[in-house]
């Protein structure tokens, strides 16, 4: 049986087939100029699930390096304000090496504290800096309260300790904490702190002291020992242990000893000092482990308020200068590991940002790669449907033509 | 052209089988071989080749009506005269006009059709629905980083006003993106219900004109002549109604087990749509509560009685009901579940943090509640209000337990005190729930009396969050930022809330991959029916183009036919032409 071809039936399908061509010469035409070969999410899945996770992750990334960015300005910020704290804070040490000069006298010596409370106000300024959003960098948790307020009773800090973030999952610091920056360096010298009580008149004074064995050190937390004087002549030796009983040291006859101005005294295992002046009866100097709460005001405070007083003796301003420097150093040292700390969290920056920087590209290539039309292909795609529609219209219009009515009655 | 009876040919009415049967000429009394036969034999001849080029012409004329069938004039022989000489023709008679029809092919293209026509039109309404979701810059996905990303510049500048207000920004942007994607999801819920009220008046449209035809083609069955044309009328009616819903075709039989020339339609598996001259009409119904569902009714003795709507697989209604069903009910959790669970994971972290004046943080987001939707059939009091009612609330904090579905709740048959709950996407059954039990992130209550044994009641934990959802907060300074140690300033909470950004408590996954995987999911739906569709259409075109090469209309073939039969009546009317001039010679004999 020969197939008949229904002629409506025919013409119908030939157009129906005509509307599709011209439908997907349309739809290529489309994904050209838009450029985009995912338009929804049926034109390819995966694809559009992969791109909207890349795009979600660059976003993310982005926020990063906005994060970073503010990191870096707070990091900045804290690096410069270091160093100027550093040169003031040295030139109030050599402000203090100069009291010591004998020639000096007392108005002399208010000149030199005048010139240390100009630097405790600039180091009070630059503990209060604040970013460009009026931040104070030092506040630490809470930095929209002034970090650092001079009371009656001296500076007190009134940011929240630890550093704020900006980010949970990576270490970029927005702020500093200011009560370890300014007051948490470590007081004497590092290992343990001489003080010095004497009675009125004693010119007595301690050194600072240095640390002869660390391994034979006996001074735990809590523990001290008290080098009391007898007469001016003769001291004692007392252990007192963290519970606070005391006892004499090393034992009740050898605790009593002979004072000799300036000699390093030895008595006390792994570490020497020595006491200088003519001490008092009744005079204490205690030995106790160092501390990380020395304050920098605090420090100059003490030594403002020895020098502006003219009823200072040589023992006292001796005593004052040498702690004095003891305790600068300290604070230098902390502010120098504070500084240096800054310049380390801006070098990891510096790595970071590029880390995040080619995250993001490598996430934007994903998107291109899931989202992005080939040009070229497309470009050929289009030109290869044309043609395609081209020929169907033609053959469509030919053989419409043809008709065996044509024939009939000529 | 002969007198008399040729001329009448040309009155269509008399092409009638019963008229062609009445005129017949030749009369086996009529004695052997006269002119008369002769001219009897060349008329009849000329008058079958009269309804052979009538009949080519009727299917020229016709060829590109919808539906219409070839119809082609049978002759035959009439039976010869018996002489001393033996048989002596006499000649070619119309026994009738038959179109060409193929009850197989013809049942299989309403079948294949109405297929076709349930895929594309669930096609189209997919398409739309992917439509609602934007991708990239216009996506819920990049909103929501941008919510994420704004807490982390919050982190940098947690006092900053500015900041704060952009991050309000954001959560509008992302609340009114959910609530965009929600209400194109009801817009399309909208439109697919009206249309599915349009397809049944169309249904019923149809039926009436199927019964009406039913009704005058009674009866003729058994007749050696058939109405061609209204039986074509008949059969397009039934395609074009397939094209609706999907019905199966029973040509009745009569009393006498003969068939009585009526079809009877049956759909949603063996109710009957048109019985003869009657017709049951279909009915919308839709249900309380929210979303309304449509769901079909039939008109049954006086009274309506629901149809399944999964017994309704083919036509429109067979798309747009799975539509409404399936489709629109997963895209509208799917998007509930992400809303509901964000808001959650958010405020739930927000409340943990201070605001700039002190004070815990309040929710940051809203969305719309869980709703429970009761069935139309459940038991009802004398007021007529439900007699049992049930409530279901999300359990704050526990978003990361909600999923995407609906859930229906019953009486446990194994325990009347207590419920059944079916989770509908999964169909995981928990048995044995108490009137305030917490199951998937919510608490069910049930209050009034006892619950039936056939009450149903549909839980919609989610379904309603997406078009409702908002940004609770209008003042910046509310965003709890702060961690609750550092009263006000510090950034603690905002880098928490930041964190969010990878928590996996949707359904087990962050926001992103739920997210990307909704997308993809429906971009696979999408393309399953496209090609589930482009499947179903060429079947249907395949069996349309056998069927009509089969009962369809070739205009070159009824080219030659009309050179043949016009031919055939040129040599007709020869042989009258001799006839008379054998009549003259005998008649110039006689003179």
């Amino acid at each position: 049986m020969t197939y008949r071809i229904a002629s409506a039936q025919s013409r119908d399908s030939s157009l129906l087939a005509l509307q599709r061509h011209e439908k997907s010469v349309s739809d290529a035409r489309e994904r050209l100029i838009s450029g985009r070969r995912v338009e929804k999410p049926s034109d390819d899945p995966a694809a559009a699930a992969r791109g909207e996770r890349a795009r979600v992750n660059q976003t993310r990334s982005e926020g990063l390096l906005r994060s970073m960015e503010a990191s870096r300005t707070a990091m900045s910020l804290t690096e410069s304000t270091m160093g100027s704290a550093i040169d003031v804070v040295q030139s109030a040490r050599e402000t203090l090496i100069s009291a010591g000069n004998g020639a000096y006298s007392a108005s002399d010596r208010a000149t030199l504290a005048n010139s240390l409370k100009n630097a405790r106000s600039e180091l009070l300024r630059l503990a209060n800096t604040t970013d460009t959003g009026d931040h104070f960098i030092f506040g630490g948790q809470g930095a929209e309260r002034t970090a650092f307020v001079d009371t009656a009773g001296g500076v007190i800090y009134q940011g929240v300790a630890e550093a704020a973030q900006a980010s949970e999952e990576e270490a970029l610091p927005l702020s500093v904490d200011g009560q370890a920056t300014w007051m948490g360096a470590r007081s004497g010298n590092g290992v343990f702190e001489t003080s010095a009580r004497v009675v009125s008149g004693s010119t007595a004074w301690i050194s600072a002291g240095s640390v002869s064995n660390p391994s034979a050190l006996e001074l735990g937390e809590g523990e001290s020992y008290e080098l009391t004087f007898t007469d001016s002549s003769t001291y004692t030796l007392t252990r007192i242990a963290a519970d606070g009983s005391s006892s004499p040291y090393p034992d009740a006859a050898g605790s009593t000893r002979a004072y000799v101005s300036g000699q390093t005294i030895t008595a006390l295992p792994g570490m020497s000092f020595a006491v200088s002046g003519t001490p008092q009866t009744g005079d204490v100097f205690t030995v106790e482990p160092s501390t990380e709460d020395l304050s920098v005001f605090d420090a100059l405070d003490k030594m403002i308020s020895v020098l502006s007083d003219a009823s200072s003796n040589s023992g006292a301003l001796e005593q004052v200068r040498n702690s004095g420097l003891r305790d600068l150093d300290q604070v230098l040292s902390n502010l120098q590991t504070v500084r240096s700390r800054a310049g380390d969290t801006l070098n990891r920056l510096d790595g970071f940002e590029s880390r995040t920087e080619s995250r993001i590209l490598a996430d934007q290539e994903i998107r291109s790669k899931s989202e992005d039309l080939d040009l070229a292909s497309a470009i050929s795609d289009l030109s290869t449907k044309e043609t395609v529609y081209q020929a169907a219209l033609k053959s469509y219009a030919t053989i419409g033509k043809m008709s065996l009515f044509d024939y009939i009655g000529t | 052209m002969g007198p008399g009876p040729a001329a009448s040919f040309l009155t269509p009415s008399r092409l009638l089988p019963d008229d062609l049967q009445a005129s017949r000429f030749p009369d086996s009394t009529e004695t052997a071989m006269s002119t008369s036969i002769l001219m009897n034999m060349s008329v009849q001849a000329m008058f079958a080749a009269q309804a052979q080029l009538a009949t080519t012409g009727h299917n020229i004329v016709n060829a590109s009506v919808k539906g219409y069938s070839r119809q082609e004039v049978k002759l035959s022989t009439v039976a010869g005269q018996q002489t001393s000489g033996g048989y002596i023709g006499r000649g070619v008679s119309v026994q009738t006009v038959e179109r060409s029809y193929n009850a197989f092919l013809s049942g299989q293209v309403t079948q294949t059709q109405a297929q076709a026509a349930a895929d594309s039109t669930r096609l189209g309404l997919l398409e739309q629905l992917e439509s609602a979701y934007g991708l990239g810059e216009e996506g819920l996905g990049q909103a929501t980083a941008d919510l994420y990303a704004s807490f982390s510049d919050l982190a940098a500048a947690p006092t900053d006003e500015s900041v704060r207000e952009v991050v309000l920004g954001k959560a509008q942007e992302l609340t009114s993106r959910f609530r965009a994607t929600g209400d194109q999801i009801e817009q399309l819920h909208d439109a697919t219900l009206s249309e599915i009220e349009d397809q049944v008046s169309l249904v019923n449209g149809l039926t009436a004109k199927i019964a009406s035809l039913n009704s005058k083609l009674a009866g003729t069955a058994s007749e050696a002549n058939q109405p061609n044309d209204l039986l074509d009328q008949r059969d397009q009616l039934i395609k074009e109604l397939s094209q609706h819903i999907e019905v199966s075709r029973v040509d009745t039989r009569g009393a006498d087990g003969k068939l009585d020339g009526t079809v009877s339609l049956f759909a949603a598996g063996g109710q009957a749509l048109v019985m003869g001259s009657d017709t049951r009409e279909l009915s919308v119904s839709l249900s309380d509560g929210s979303p309304r569902m449509a769901h079909l009714e039939i008109e049954s003795s006086g009274t309506t009685r629901p149809l399944d709507s999964d017994s309704i697989t083919g036509g429109n209604l067979g798309g747009l009901l799975r539509f409404q069903n399936e489709d629109l009910s997963e895209a509208r959790n799917q998007l509930g579940m992400l809303a509901t669970v964000l808001a959650d994971t958010i405020n739930t972290q927000h409340a943990q943090g201070t605001d700039l004046d002190g004070n815990a943080g309040s929710d940051l987001l809203s969305v719309g509640e869980a709703s429970v939707r009761p069935g139309d059939r459940n038991a009802r009091d004398a007021l007529g209000q439900p007699a049992t009612s049930v409530q279901i609330t999300r359990v704050a904090g526990s978003g990361a337990d909600l999923r995407a579905s609906d859930y229906e709740l019953r009486t446990d048959p194994s325990d009347a005190s207590a419920y059944q709950v079916t989770r509908l996407s999964d169909g995981k059954v928990f048995s044995g729930v108490a009137s305030g039990a917490t199951l998937d992130g919510f608490r069910i209550d049930v209050s009034g009396s006892a619950m039936a044994s056939g009450d149903r009641f549909t839980l919609q934990p989610v379904s309603q969050a997406a078009q409702n959802a908002g940004v609770a907060i209008a003042d910046g300074r509310k965003i709890a930022a702060a961690g609750s140690a550092s009263a006000g300033s510090g950034n603690a909470n905002a880098l928490k809330l930041q964190s969010l950004a990878t928590a996996k408590t949707f359904e087990g996954r962050s926001f992103t991959d739920a997210h990307s995987r909704m997308v993809a999911d429906l971009g696979v739906k999408v393309q399953r029916a496209e090609s589930d569709s482009t499947a179903s259409t060429a079947v249907a075109d395949r069996v349309t183009e056998q069927i009509s090469s089969e009962t369809g209309v070739n205009l070159e073939e009824e080219a030659a036919r009309l050179i043949q039969f016009q031919q055939n009546y040129q040599v007709a009317a020869k042989v009258l032409n001799t006839t008379q001039k054998i009549f003259d010679t005998i008649l110039s004999i006689m003179n």
